[in-house]
């Protein structure tokens, strides 16, 4: 009763003295970005080269703006180039009316391709880059998507992935019929394939360091098992050196770096069980101090290590409860208590669950686990805590490995054969990037 | 009484897991469910694994691994590391050096003579620890050879089949050589003769589906390599 009284006491006074005025309005406000628009002109001249190869040239640019994901496209057969060209005052008169974000402006003179971007929002024109066409598909689509990711660099400050690469490693059997396994890499649209190590030798799992300089240059961490037991090294493409990166004994396996490069995570049996360590890493230093144990635990296997992007959490597969499955675990619990930490599971949903990748925005996890018979390809958003199936159909997949857009995947196949196949979790649909003999697997897509 | 309960937990489980799983999905829970539990179990009655219950001292364990990495200093370190735990054997300083810096491609399968005492043994699904005792058998063969013969070096290759992922399976095969390892080590051979590899299931030792083929590869392998006088 009293209770009551009170309450309806300062109903009374606030409206009394107006508080309820001073109380702030709560406006929902649109939490999900549009794409910003862009206006791709396909309106130009063919220069020196032949109408159907210029085509193809637009093709490509399209194909890569379409495939980022990032822009709301829109082609158009208007010829903008005299609109961005007038004077400033006539060109906003001019523009005004034309919604687009962005307008871009492909361009050949002569044998030269030349980009040109116009930003509504400043009315203002830049080139993007340029090159010059050889006329030879291969060399001309790789520089179109060096120029795709400049443009997508332009706009939001992040280079795009046209032109990335994606390291693997194929097995093939030698003239005497032993094994040897050796190191690839290969555009992400499956041109320019090309072997980077020449050890002879059983080489496996290698994800590439991101680049400290500008350069087609880069070096790029392996397991070797050229001292009889596996090794993580470091090697470099072109250089034809490679060196061991941990004097620790045992099988050093599974290594992953951190998105920043600072640290490596990998599997080692050095104290008799097969536990998680965690290294400090410089990419130009290497190994900086002794790696420190993160996880161990009794009768268990960990495996398949994956840092979150800030590297202060790690995904890791572990057996500890029966069956394989992904657990998380805080780095910093584990060094400051200096004790096995607490774990999170993260799915319960799979009898098994292995191979975790983090996306690089880190609202996903990507991993393996069966469905209807077969292993398949999972994306787990940890937003919405909803997994799903990317992949389908009869035959066994593995090792996911995201794209810096988060949005792009690379995986293995297994079984009847191995070959390495890319996916986009919008459309889903598979697009195979090697043939023929032997085991191609343990794909990595290039951190940027 | 509590026993005879805790009989009924699989059956239990099974029937709890069937309300919201296909039949196949409710039999592996219940099979994982069961394996981890029967672990546990016998854990806790002091009975697993016997051949593997090699528990390290505090010392022995901080003195190797204050070397090469900052370990992991749990209370119930001793019973962390009582399963097939013996530290793998010093690079630089023992097996290594001793046996000349050798790569693994000087290691090779054992001649003729010694293919009998050298056998290949395998192992069930998802285990690392061997269930027959032909195979317990066999490591007591090889290490009465080493024994006497302390310049052969020893290398313990762990296999898996192909159901479990490339990963996982790198990773298994060290706990399955590990484990041959220790019995050996335990058996009296000089832990600096013996050296693992896992291959996981790089290296089948039979193509296909089949259950033998699966049998044959979830093996453990030896080499060797005969240093000279």
């Amino acid at each position: 009763m009293f209770l009551k009284c009170k309450l309806l006491a300062v109903l009374f006074c606030s409206a009394l003295f107006g508080l309820e005025k001073s109380s702030p309005i709560i406006v929902p406000l649109e939490t999900v970005k549009s794409l910003p628009s862009l206006y791709f002109s396909e309106t130009m001249g063919n220069g020196q080269i032949k109408p159907d190869y210029k085509e193809t040239l637009l093709e490509i640019l399209q194909e890569d703006i379409q495939q980022s994901y990032h822009f709301d496209l829109v082609m158009g057969k208007l010829d903008m180039e005299p609109l961005v060209s007038v004077p400033l005052q006539k060109q906003v008169k001019e523009l005004s009316a034309f919604k687009s974000d962005f307008i871009l402006l492909p361009k050949i003179e002569q044998k030269k391709f030349i980009l040109k971007l116009y930003e509504s929002r400043f009315h203002t024109s830049t080139v993007v880059g340029e090159f010059p066409i050889k006329e030879k598909l291969d060399v001309d689509r790789l520089a179109m998507h060096q120029l795709f990711d400049a443009l997508h660099q332009k706009i939001f400050q992040q280079s795009g992935i046209a032109s990335s690469k994606i390291l693997f490693c194929k097995k093939t059997a030698d003239i005497d019929g032993e094994w040897i396994s050796d190191i690839y890499e290969i555009q992400q649209d499956g041109s320019f394939l090309k072997k980077i190590s020449t050890s002879q030798n059983y080489l496996i799992t290698p994800i590439m360091i991101p680049k400290t300089k500008t350069g087609s240059d880069y070096e790029y961490l392996f397991v070797s098992y050229e001292k009889g037991q596996p090794k993580i090294f470091k090697g470099h493409s072109k250089h034809n050196q490679s060196i061991p990166l941990l004097p620790m004994r045992g099988n050093q396996l599974l290594p992953a770096l951190s998105p920043l490069g600072d640290k490596i995570a990998f599997i080692c049996d050095a104290s008799g069980k097969t536990d998680l360590f965690l290294q400090q890493f410089h990419p130009s230093k290497g190994a900086i101090g002794k790696p420190i144990q993160l996880f161990s635990k009794p009768n268990s296997t960990q495996a398949s290590p994956s840092f979150s992007p800030c590297g202060s959490k790690i995904a890791f597969v572990s057996d500890k409860d029966g069956s394989p499955k992904i657990y998380i675990l805080e780095i910093i619990d584990a060094i400051r208590l200096q004790k096995t930490p607490p774990v999170r599971l993260l799915s319960a949903n799979h009898k098994e669950s292995t191979c975790p990748c983090w996306s690089l925005d880190g609202k996903k996890i990507a991993f393996c686990a069966m469905s209807e018979g077969y292993r398949q390809i999972w994306v787990l958003d940890l937003e919405k805590k909803i997994e799903m199936p990317i992949t389908s159909g009869p035959i066994d997949k593995e090792n996911p490995s995201w794209a810096p857009d988060s949005i792009h995947l690379v995986y293995n196949t297994t079984g009847q054969e191995s070959q390495i196949y890319t996916i986009d979790i919008v459309k889903q649909k598979p697009v195979k990037l090697t043939e023929g003999d032997g085991i191609s697997h343990f794909p990595s897509w290039e951190q940027r | 009484m509590r026993n005879n309960m805790k009989r009924f937990y699989p059956l239990v489980f099974f029937v709890l897991a069937s309300c919201t799983s296909t039949l196949n999905d409710a039999w592996e829970e219940t099979k994982t469910a069961t394996r981890s539990m029967t672990r546990q179990g016998l854990a806790y009655l002091g009975l697993l694994d016997e051949e593997s219950r090699i528990v390290q001292t505090s010392q022995e364990i901080y003195q190797m691994a204050e070397e090469e990495f900052i370990p992991l200093k749990d209370q119930d370190l001793s019973s962390q590391y009582m399963d097939e735990s013996y530290p793998q054997a010093k690079e630089n300083s023992t097996t290594t050096a001793k046996r000349g810096s050798v790569g693994q491609e000087q290691f090779s399968k054992p001649s003729s003579t010694l293919a009998t005492i050298f056998t290949t043994v395998y192992f069930n699904t998802d285990e690392h620890v061997l269930s027959q005792k032909e195979y317990y058998q066999t490591i007591n063969r090889i290490a009465s050879y080493m024994k006497k013969n302390p310049h052969v070096y020893l290398s313990v290759e762990g296999h898996c089949d192909q159901r479990a992922s490339e990963a996982y399976n790198l990773a298994l095969g060290t706990r399955r050589a590990q484990f041959v390892r220790s019995l050996l080590i335990k058996a009296g051979v000089g832990k600096d003769q013996i050296h693992t590899v896992s291959y996981g299931k790089e290296r089948p030792a039979s193509k296909g589906n089949t259950k033998d083929s699966l049998t044959k590869n979830r093996r453990v392998e030896f080499k060797i390599f005969q240093q000279r006088s």
